[in-house]
């Protein structure tokens, strides 16, 4: 049973993690997409095919969703461990969004902390700061993904310690 | 045997999950990747005149030390070129981009940035940035509600004004006189505002339309006017306003 927890996990995790790739392909333009996933683009500003509005916060639940129950299918199934995993990954999603808000950009600007030749991390984490916003309904997005993938990780878990009793 | 294959599989347990949490991270950064800045997009072979779809820039009543946020989307797709006080900046068919306040500051109290989509004959938009550095002066006109008579809305948007912009003094440019339907008596009418909570109050005559605010009143928000007459000496069927609606002169500084 502890396997098909795992799997039911991993398949729900790469399953949301495919979503959120998707919106990108769908909803952004190619140059807004990195790497290969930008030659997949179908983006097209008056395609009907579209998440809508969507689409601006859909990444966020989605890659806290899948994230969560990606890393829980290869740590063992207890609810203390589970819990372990959902703060690791709200603390890293809000965090991450907090940066993009006014008085981190300012803190930034103020301290000069990203230099011109910074390395290629840098250069990427102040481009994903300063290309950003930060939004409420994103926080509001990695909540409900956060929540979505904790209770399947407590209903695989539960089946799991029922088999372990029975 | 039994030990080593123990040892094995938590070093692939752990290996895994450094690589789930390095990928994870990797893929947020990546979320707002805007390209390289060398990068050539295939040009579009497509001679279709691009407009902006949507496109705005906040706030434009600023005070110093505010950026202002911009955000367009083109449709079709083309690539955009912002230009400010000389400087040129391209940018994709859709995005955000933040004018630094303190790149702002440096200029002068009233600056002008353009969007123009990189295409013949394509869009162009251009907009005002203000930075007050003393007291200024803005008119607004109220727009009539049409359920209730002779009440005015001036809507002063939060987002188009910096929340740090506060009003000292309004002032009730026109219209000054009225004059009820089918006659040419003038009548002494008071017109009341009032900004929800933070303030109320006439302007009339007596005050020479105009009123001055000792405590800070943001300026943004939902300004109303409205007629009223508290004598009820007069009732009238329909004041004249001489096709007016009113215009407010707002006497605001930064905070």
């Amino acid at each position: 049973m502890e396997k098909y927890s795992r799997l039911i996990q991993f398949i729900a995790g790469l399953t949301g993690f495919m979503f959120g790739v998707l919106v990108y392909i769908i909803d952004r333009p190619p140059m807004y997409v990195p790497g290969f996933v930008s030659n997949l683009s179908l983006y097209n500003q008056d395609s009907v095919i579209s998440f809508g509005s969507f689409a601006n916060n859909l990444p966020s639940f989605f890659h806290t969703f899948s994230f969560c129950l990606l890393l829980s299918c290869m740590t063992s199934q207890t609810k203390i461990k589970n819990t372990q995993i959902l703060a690791f990954w709200l603390f890293v999603e809000i965090s991450f969004e907090l940066m993009q808000g006014k008085p981190f950009k300012d803190w930034l600007v103020q301290t000069q902390f990203f230099k011109e030749n910074s390395g290629y991390i840098l250069r990427n984490i102040s481009a994903f700061i300063n290309n950003g916003f930060f939004d409420t309904f994103d926080v509001v997005a990695i909540l409900l993904g956060a929540t979505l993938a904790y209770l399947l990780m407590l209903i695989t878990s539960k089946e799991e310690k029922n088999e372990k009793i029975a | 045997m039994k030990r080593l294959h123990s040892i094995a599989s938590k070093l692939l347990r752990t290996a895994s999950i450094s690589i789930v949490v390095l990928l994870g991270v990797t893929t947020i950064i990546a979320s707002n990747f805007n390209g390289p800045s060398n990068t050539n997009p295939t040009p579009d072979p497509s001679n279709s005149k691009s407009v902006f779809k949507e496109i705005s820039v906040y706030p434009t009543k600023r005070c110093p030390g505010t950026d202002v946020r911009a955000h367009w989307v083109t449709s079709p797709a083309k690539n955009i070129i912002i230009k400010l006080a000389g400087q040129t900046i391209e940018k994709g068919p859709r995005g955000d981009y933040v004018f630094m306040g303190q790149d702002l500051d440096s200029h002068q109290n009233i600056v002008e940035v353009e969007f123009r989509i990189d295409c013949n004959d394509c869009d162009v938009k251009k907009f005002k940035i203000q930075t007050s550095r003393g007291m200024d002066y803005y008119k607004s006109f109220g727009a009539s509600l049409r359920d209730v008579n002779y009440r005015y809305r001036v809507i002063l948007p939060p987002k188009e004004w910096d929340d740090k912009l506060v009003t000292h003094n309004i002032e009730l440019s026109k219209p000054k006189i009225y004059t009820c339907s089918n006659s040419l008596t003038e009548h002494n009418l008071n017109w009341h505002y009032n900004k929800g909570r933070d303030s109320s109050g006439f302007l009339n005559k007596e005050n020479g339309f105009r009123e001055s605010f000792s405590r800070t009143i943001q300026t943004s928000g939902d300004w109303y006017f409205s007629i009223s007459s508290p004598d009820n000496e007069y009732t009238c069927p329909g004041w004249e306003l001489n096709t007016y609606n009113p215009s407010i002169i707002f006497g605001v500084s930064c905070q």
